[in-house]
This record gives structure tokens, sequence and C-alpha cells, in this order.
């Protein structure tokens, strides 16, 4: 919106030439992220509260003796100041009818959405074991990648047209694929990947908040990469133009998870719920999917990927098929606290590895 | 694009409004309709025609909705009534058998949405069955579509309702229940009116003479296994025979053993079984006071010459039983949905009107021993107080009330009797499953509470254990051993140990992905946490240990330690188990180390504390932090002598660690204002 003001005013009046910042994607995306921060900062202090009075507390999952340690009556649902935030911001800095931005942000509000109804099934039930069931939540995760996958496949692509079902990996420099079934198929069972596993890692106080943002704040260098006919030539990256608008998307996440950690860092006031945890899992899955950069989600969000894998070996095969553990706790961080590691010591570790990953996917950029 | 999917929508929308014109049409002109459903054994299609047969004049349109291949083909025929056939499948959550379940309900809420649609009635009666959940699901679709504008009636025969018919119980309109207790599953939904079933169907009586020559005034018992018979209560009568001898001029046996049209010939089981039991002059004396063949057709007459019964507690047998007043020894199939056997007897029994024997796993097999149901029989046959009394009780356990009328006026006139008041007499505890009553004994035992189950169920759960520990899969015997912690059965330590023993390999796929043996890690494991509950000898104890030290599994390596430690005090012999703590403190695994560490704080004697003491810069917190709290441990039991020595050198231990437990002030300040609250 913002952008269009700074426009119009533009045209109408000569000495407001200044105005022109607003077109720069560097500033927005500055601007974006400080709005949004903003934002959390006024809005979480009076939601907590809100929270508190409407009882919109999460229950510990195992009901065992009361104890002072546990974090039961804290309250959760924080994913919707995230959305809140990310969205309002969103809306003010960025132009409208860019393809990425809107496909992106569609897929960030259905899975809030989602996320959204299964905490409030939580709360209805008071427990922490199932909201919605596990099966109805993976058929909506999957209704909304085949209308993924529609869209990006039909005329609302934001791609050039013989880039549309092309699959890279990091390091090559073309695509290693170009199939329409293979790649939709591929996509189908990314999206619903990358969700789950943002959704599983979302267990210590601070511990999925902070390497989403690593993930994201790099994602969106590979956005400005990629928008920029200049610079994407010379990295040898495929150049989509209007890419560079995720750049900002990704700086107003930044600003909002950060806000949210203030509120989120151990001891937590807040929990993001799976209203968060979803909805940055279809954040994540959708900004990769729109830059080309899946595989690059191996090592970017290789946090994620241990978590989701342990988790599920450990369930699937070892506590339900061979009848034993096959590590001794999971998902991972779990695992770390079994070694005896606190709770704040092994997320700061974590986002330490999260962090490392991070740079060796920036790496990428210049090794092809 | 955007043309394609106008066009999706509005055809869609033209369909619906085209469906929804002419559906209103046909209601119009067809206004006494009605679809009855409910098969695969007749309990379920008896009722179902005769709330449909009560409801005329009013209604007289008819079909009913059965599934393909069961009786429901031979029967509804025969009481002119259109039949449609539709695909259904049990219920099942083993995981090759869902799918098709899940495939055959889509199939047949389908099939019934165009069944329903094109016949537009004005009720749904659902008896239960698997027939009857996707004519109830389709049903309420169309009903909240507008397509459709019907009644969903059900109509459950037995005490608890299995999943479907309780997952059908949450759209249903009205659900008509036969007992009070069913009451408490369907709240103010429930209508109690008893069982519905026509006056014209009951067996009239003939006298026979020869029924009364064969009895020659002794006691009559009729055993039966339904039409189908049953295995167990065949072979269990047939067991007690021995044990009946010397009564046989006070009671006479009369065994309808089968039809033999499904996989199991009763007829020729009950032959061969006193064939190979009985020796010839055995069977002679036998004859003089038992009869057995494959059907009586004559059942009414015999049933009212009997003094008791014994049977299945199927909801049909348990009405008749409680028409004519007749007691009954009741033999409750275990396993099957909503466990309605187990719950229709327990109902029997509170009223007092039966005595319940359950089944136990018998050479592999699930039944009841001879000796046992004997020892009833002798019970009730020499006791004429007792059947008189028994046989009054047994008319309560139903309410008697006259079905038809209620039907009629519940149904048509939409009257709301429902019979509240007979509820709030009569105590009722469902049944829980393996989860729920596991997870109940287990938050009682942390809350050091008792918790109490009665006679009847704990039996039940008794059976249940000894079944669920002989199943195949090992998820259900890994329940069964969780559950021996608190039921503790005959053989229950020896079968425990025995599966701490196990070494009998896992196929390859399963080794290959970290399986061991038959007798899975949680099973072992378990296996000796439920130990703690029983008395074990010191040699048992020293046997388990040196086996599950050696075990692949490391939490059954650390739950042996905490079995020991639970059981130390009764040990004499210390040094065999030091010897394997000791060698269990090198353990690869800190969790196992930790707790070797912890016995030996409570076996060691003075040696083991420089033992104790080398752990001082363990790298390990956990292991530090273990060893000190032995030593404090042993200083308790006052085993450490030279205590300025020992205090001097805990000086070098290591103190730093990577964990902590918080102390949230408030939190624990509540805690405390809480407990010390409720102490007043």
């Amino acid at each position: 919106m913002l952008y269009y003001l700074a426009k119009y005013l533009m045209d109408s009046n000569q000495q407001l030439g200044f105005l022109r910042l607003f077109s720069y994607i560097s500033f927005r995306a500055i601007g974006g992220a400080l709005t949004s921060i903003l934002i959390m900062f006024l809005l979480t202090k009076p939601f907590i509260h809100y929270f508190h009075k409407r009882k919109v507390l999460d229950y510990a999952r195992d009901t065992g003796i009361p104890s002072s340690s546990d974090k039961s009556g804290t309250p959760t649902m924080g994913g919707v100041l995230i959305a809140i935030s990310f969205l309002f911001s969103s809306i003010l800095w960025i132009p409208f009818g860019n393809h990425f931005v809107s496909l992106t942000l569609l897929s960030f509000t259905y899975f809030a959405f989602l996320g959204f109804f299964d905490d409030i099934s939580k709360l209805k039930k008071k427990s922490g074991e199932g909201g919605h069931s596990e099966k109805l939540k993976l058929v909506l995760q999957g209704l909304f990648a085949l209308i993924f996958i529609l869209l990006i496949f039909n005329d609302f692509t934001p791609f050039p047209e013989k880039e549309i079902s092309s699959l890279y990996i990091p390091i090559l420099k073309n695509p290693i694929l170009n199939s329409y079934l293979i790649y939709g198929v591929f996509l189908f069972f990314y999206i619903i990947g990358v969700c789950n596993s943002v959704n599983l890692s979302d267990g210590l106080d601070g511990l999925a908040i902070v390497p989403s943002t690593f993930v994201i704040s790099v994602l969106g260098v590979f956005a400005y990469i990629m928008g920029n006919a200049l610079q994407s030539k010379y990295l040898n990256f495929p150049f989509f133009s209007g890419a560079g608008e995720l750049t900002v998307l990704a700086s107003i996440f930044a600003g909002s998870a950060i806000g949210f950690l203030w509120y989120n860092a151990y001891p937590a006031q807040i929990f993001m719920g799976d209203t968060g945890s979803l909805a940055i899992g279809g954040l994540i899955a959708s900004m990769t999917i729109l830059l080309k950069q899946e595989f690059l989600f191996l090592i970017l969000g290789g946090f994620f990927v241990v978590e989701a894998l342990t988790s599920q070996i450990q369930d699937k095969i070892g506590v339900n098929f061979i009848g034993r553990r096959i590590f001794h706790r999971a998902p991972i961080h779990h695992e770390l606290q079994y070694k005896g590691i606190a709770e704040n010591k092994v997320v700061v570790r974590l986002w330490i590895i999260s962090g490392i990953l991070a740079l060796l996917a920036i790496a990428t950029i210049k090794i092809r | 694009m955007a043309n394609f999917l106008f066009i999706l929508v509005a055809t869609i929308v033209t369909i619906y409004l085209f469906l929804f014109v002419s559906g209103t049409f046909i209601r119009r002109k067809y206004r006494d309709r009605a679809v009855l459903t409910g098969g695969g054994s007749s309990g379920h299609i008896y009722p179902a025609i005769a709330i449909g047969k009560w409801l005329q004049p009013e209604i007289n349109d008819f079909i009913f909705i059965g599934a393909k291949g069961r009786i429901e083909e031979k029967v509804v025929p025969k009481e002119n009534i259109p039949l449609k056939l539709i695909r259904a499948y049990p219920y099942s959550t083993s995981l090759t058998e869902f799918p098709k379940f899940l495939f055959f309900l889509m199939l047949g809420i389908l099939k019934c949405l165009f069944i329903l649609y094109e016949f537009q009635p004005k009720f749904i009666i659902g008896t239960g069955g698997f027939v009857s959940a996707p004519v109830v699901f389709a049903g309420y679709g169309l009903k909240k579509l507008g397509l459709i504008n019907s009644k969903i009636i059900l109509q459950e025969q037995n005490v608890s309702p299995g999943k479907l018919n309780l997952l059908a119980g949450k759209i249903a309109d009205k659900i008509f229940v036969t007992f009070p207790q069913s009451l408490y599953y369907f709240g103010n939904k429930g209508y109690l009116i008893g069982y519905p079933v026509r006056k014209n169907v009951k067996t009239v009586n003939v006298e026979s003479p020869q029924l009364n020559d064969l009895i020659k005034g002794r006691k009559l018992i009729f055993a039966f296994g339904g039409s189908q018979g049953a295995k167990s209560i065949n072979r269990a009568v047939v067991d007690s025979l021995y044990y009946l001898l010397p009564y046989k001029d006070k009671i006479y046996i009369i065994l309808s053993c089968g039809l033999g049209y499904s996989h199991y010939n009763g007829l020729q089981d009950v032959k061969e079984r006193i064939d190979s039991k009985y020796k010839r002059g055995e069977i002679e004396e036998i004859e003089k006071f038992f009869t057995y063949k494959d059907y009586y057709y004559n059942v009414g007459e015999i049933l009212s010459k009997s003094s008791f019964v014994v049977g299945r507690s199927g909801a049909g047998t348990i009405f008749e039983l409680s028409e004519i007043g007749l007691p009954s020894i009741l033999i409750p199939k275990i396993g099957l949905s909503g466990e309605h056997q187990v719950m229709n007897a327990i109902a029997m029994k509170k009223a007092g009107g039966a005595k319940i024997v359950f089944e136990k796993p018998l050479n592999g097999e699930m039944g009841v021993e001879g000796k046992e149901l004997a020892e009833a029989i002798i019970e009730l046959s020499s006791n004429e107080e007792l059947l008189k009394k028994m046989g009054e009780n047994a008319k309560k356990v139903i309410p008697h009330f006259d079905t038809e009328k209620l039907v009629r006026e519940i149904i048509l006139e939409g009257k709301e009797i429902k019979g509240i008041e007979e509820t709030a007499k009569i105590e009722f505890a469902p049944l829980l499953s393996p989860e729920k009553i596991l997870s109940k004994f287990s938050k009682c035992r942390e809350e050091k509470k008792e918790f109490q189950v009665d006679e009847d169920q704990k039996n039940y759960y008794e059976s249940l254990t000894m079944n669920l520990l002989r199943s195949k899969d090992w998820k259900k015997r890994n329940q069964g051993v969780k559950l021996l912690a608190f039921f503790k059965i005959e053989g229950a330590k020896e079968k425990l140990i025995k599966f701490v023993n196990n070494r009998e390999k896992v196929n390859r796929f399963k080794r290959f992905l970290g399986g061991d043996f038959e007798e899975v890690g949680f099973i072992r494991r378990n296996s000796l946490l439920s130990l703690k509950s029983y008395d074990i000898s010191e040699k048992e104890l020293l046997d388990l240990f040196l086996i599950s030290s050696d075990d692949p599994y490391y939490e059954v390596r650390s739950s042996c330690l905490t079995l020991i430690k639970e059981k130390c005090s009764t040990i004499k012999e210390r040094g065999h188990f030091l010897l394997i703590t000791k060698k269990l403190a090198t353990d690869k695994e800190v969790e196992v180390k930790e707790d070797a560490l912890s016995l030996i704080g409570e076996i060691g004697g003075e040696e083991e504390v420089d033992f104790l003491l080398s752990f001082k810069d363990n790298y390990f917190w956990q292991l530090r932090n273990s060893a000190l709290k032995s030593l404090l441990r042993m200083a308790e039991r006052g085993i450490i002598k030279d205590k300025e020595k020992v205090s001097k050198r805990i000086d070098e231990f290591i103190l730093t660690s990577t964990a902590y437990k918080p102390i949230f002030e408030i939190k624990e300040n509540f805690w405390k204002l809480k407990k010390s609250l409720k102490g007043m």
C-alpha cells in the first residue's frame, strides 16, 4: 500500500522525489521488518493477557504429577500474532499483483487457518494429544498441495514458460529434470513433508522460531539474486522477474519472528501453537518451491529434516514395528535433553547448528 | 481455467437444484415410506422388521437394505419386504482389514445415497450391524443437504454399542435401547423401550411326552451356543460331564451343538471329543444323563422345562431368558464389538439372574475348563431357593413394557417417553479398553490410590489379559504384559519370566531395521517392570539378572536394575549381584550405568565405596550425580566407616553440570497452598 501511496505522491508532486526510496527492495525490506517487529511488540502483551483470560492455554502432553517445572498453563496460539503482524506488514509494504508474493501469502494463510482450527479443537478437548485427527490434517495438507501445484502449473504461474517444471539442485547450473508429472508428484510430498517437519520441531521454547528465521532469511537472499537480472546472470541463477519481492516478505517475517522470540524465549510466556508452526511450514515450503530451491532445503533446513526423520523413524519403525526405541528419545531435541542437557542449552545449541547450516546454504550461491 | 471453474460450479448448482425440486415432489407423493436396515445376523434383522410392522398402517411402504451374502437374503423376502443389497464389511482396526472396511463403507454410502434419494423415506430405522452404518451416514448427508426429509432412528439391542453404532448414534435423531444401562451411552437421545419382537414370532409350546420321560423328575439343564453352535460351550459341557457323574440322578443335560453351516461342525466336534475323552463304560454312564443333537427345533418347549441354561449372552438370548424368567450360566464371547456379550452378561448378573464363567486360554484356544463349569452347574442345581430367586431376578433385567405401543407413540406421535428414571436405579460402569484401563491404573498408582474394579469386571479383565498374552501381534502381548502388573493371574510370574528369557529371533527384515527377538524389546522391558508386583525368589532374580544383563536392548538392562533395586531387601547373597552390577556400570549406555550405580548404593558394601568414588571426574554429570547419591545412600545405611576420609575424597568431585531443575517460585507456592488447603 505504501508503495502505491509513494508513487501517487511522487507523480503529483515533483518535490517528493525522495519517495522513490519506496520502490527499492532494500528500503522496503527494512521498513517491513521494523513494522512487523513493532506490531509484535504492541500486540503480544495485551494478547497474552487476553489468552489467559479466555483460557487459551497449553495442556501438557503427559498428565503426570503436578510439578513446578512443567509448562502447562502457558498461553498457546501465538501463531495468530505472527500471522497478523506478518500479513498486515506485507499488505503495507509489498505491491499487489506479484504472483510470487500472492502464492506465498496464500500458502501461509491456508496453513495458519489449518493450524488455528487444530489448536481450537485441542483447546476444546483440553488435552495435548489429538486436535484434529492426524489423518484429517494430512488430507487437508494434501488438498492444499494439489491446489498449489495446479496454480503454479497454470496461468497463475510466476515462472517463465520453460522453467515451470524444472527441478534444480544446488551446485549444478542447469535443471536436472523437466517433467510436469514427476515434478508435480515430488512437490506434493515435499509440501506435506516440510509443513509437518516445522510442526514437529516446535517442541521447546524458542526452538522453531529461530531456525525458521535463518531459513527464510537465506531464502530472502536467494530471492534477491534471482529477482535481479544482473546478479542472477553473474551467479548463474535462472532469472525470475518479480522474485525480489520475496526478499521483502522474508525480511518482514524475520521481523515478526524476532518480535515473537522476545516473548517466546525461555521461559516462554507464549507458544506459537500449530497456528504458527504450520503457517511457517507453509511459508518455507512455498518460498523454496517458488525459488526452485527444494533440494537446498535439505541443507538449509537440515535441522527440520533431522527433526522430522528422527521422530518418524522412532515412531513408525521403532515403536510401532520392531518394538523398541531406536533413538533414546525422539525428535532430536528430546534426545539431547535425555543426554542430560538443560532445555535452554539444547535450544541454543540447535540454533548454532541451524546457523551453520544456513551459512553452508549461502555458500552454495557461489559454488556452482 | 476460470471458465472451466465457472462451468463446473454452475453445473453442480443446477444439478443440486434439480434434485432438490424433484425430491420435494416425490416426498409429497409418498408420505408413508420407511427404510429398514440392519443385518449380518438374525438378531439384527427381526427387531428392524418388528419395528417396521408395528408402524403399519400409517407407514406402509418399506424397503430393507441388507448386506450381500448374509442371512437377510433368506429371511427378509419371507416377510414380503423388498430387499436392496449393498456390500458391507465389518469394522476392524487391523492394517489389512481397515482399508477394505473403509472402501466398502464408502461404496455402501454411495449406493445408499441413490437408494435413499430415490425412495424418499419418512423414517430410516437402523438396528445395528455393520450394514446400518452406511445407510445412516448416507441418510444424514442427504438430510443435511436438504435432499431427503427423514428421521433417523437407531435401535441398540445390547447393553454396549459397537464403535460404528456409537458413531451413528451421534447423528441419529432417536435411539431405542433395550437395557436401561445403554442410556449411559446415548444421553438424552436414548429411549428405553425394551426388546422389539413381535408376539407371533415367539414359539408356541407343544407338550411332547418323550421329554418328560427323559427328565424323570430330574433338573433339566439346556446348553446351547446359538444356531451355529459355540465351540467353547460344546467342549466345556463335554469336559464337565466327568465331574458331574456323581450327580447323574439329579440332573439331565441337553446340548444343542450347532447346525454346522459355517466352518465349525459342532456335532462332529462333540462326538469326537466324547470318544477321545471317555472310555466305553463311562460313555454308557454319561448317556444316562446327557444327550445332544445339532439343533432342537422345539427350543421353546425345552426352555420352559429347563431349570437353568448354559449359553452365550447375545441380546436375543438374554431377552428370552428374561421373558421366561430362567436362571443361567453365561459364557460371554470376548472381543466382539463394544464387548457387548460381556456387558450383557454383567447386566444379567448384576440383576441377580445369572452366573458368569469367563473363557480362558486352554491349550492355545479360548475355552472354559470343564471343572469350573461343573462346579457352577452343581452349585445351581443343588440350591432350589437360589434358582427360584435367580429366575425372578432374570425377569427384571429387561423392562417388560408394551414395546409396540411405545414405538408407535414415540415415532408416530413424537412423545417423549424416555425411561430415564430407570437408569437412576442402576449403577453402571462401562468396560474400558486395555489402553484406558492401563492409563487409569498407572494414574492411581502414581497418586498412591487404590483403583477398584468390581469382581465381574476383574474377571473380564483377567480373561482379556490372558487373551492378549496369546495374541500374535506383539503390541497386544505388550498390553497384556503391562496389565499383568495389576491383575495377578495364576502362572503370570512364570509367563513374564519366559518373556524375558525369550531368545527366538525375528525375521531378517526386522533384524535389519534393529529388531532382535520375537518377544520384542518393549515386552521384555515391561515384563521386568510388571514383575515388580510379584514375589520373586532370590534364585529367580539372579537368573533374570544374568540373562537380562546381556540383553541387546538397553531399556531391558536398565529396567532389570530397577527391578532388583526394588527387591533388594530380599537378597541375602549379594556377591553375584554386585559382580553383574559392576559389569553393567561399565555399559555403553549412560542410563544403564546410572541405574547400576544407584543399585550399588543399595546393595554395595564397604569395598564398593572406592568404586563409586572413582566416578568423581566422569564426563557425564548424571554418573557423578548417581555416584554421589549412592554414597549418600550408603552413608544412610551406615556402611561408610571412615567418614572423614570419604568426606575429604568427595571434594574431588567435579560439580558442574549441563542440566538443572528450574524452580518457579510462583508455581511452587501455588502447589504448596493447594496442598495445605486440601489438608484442612
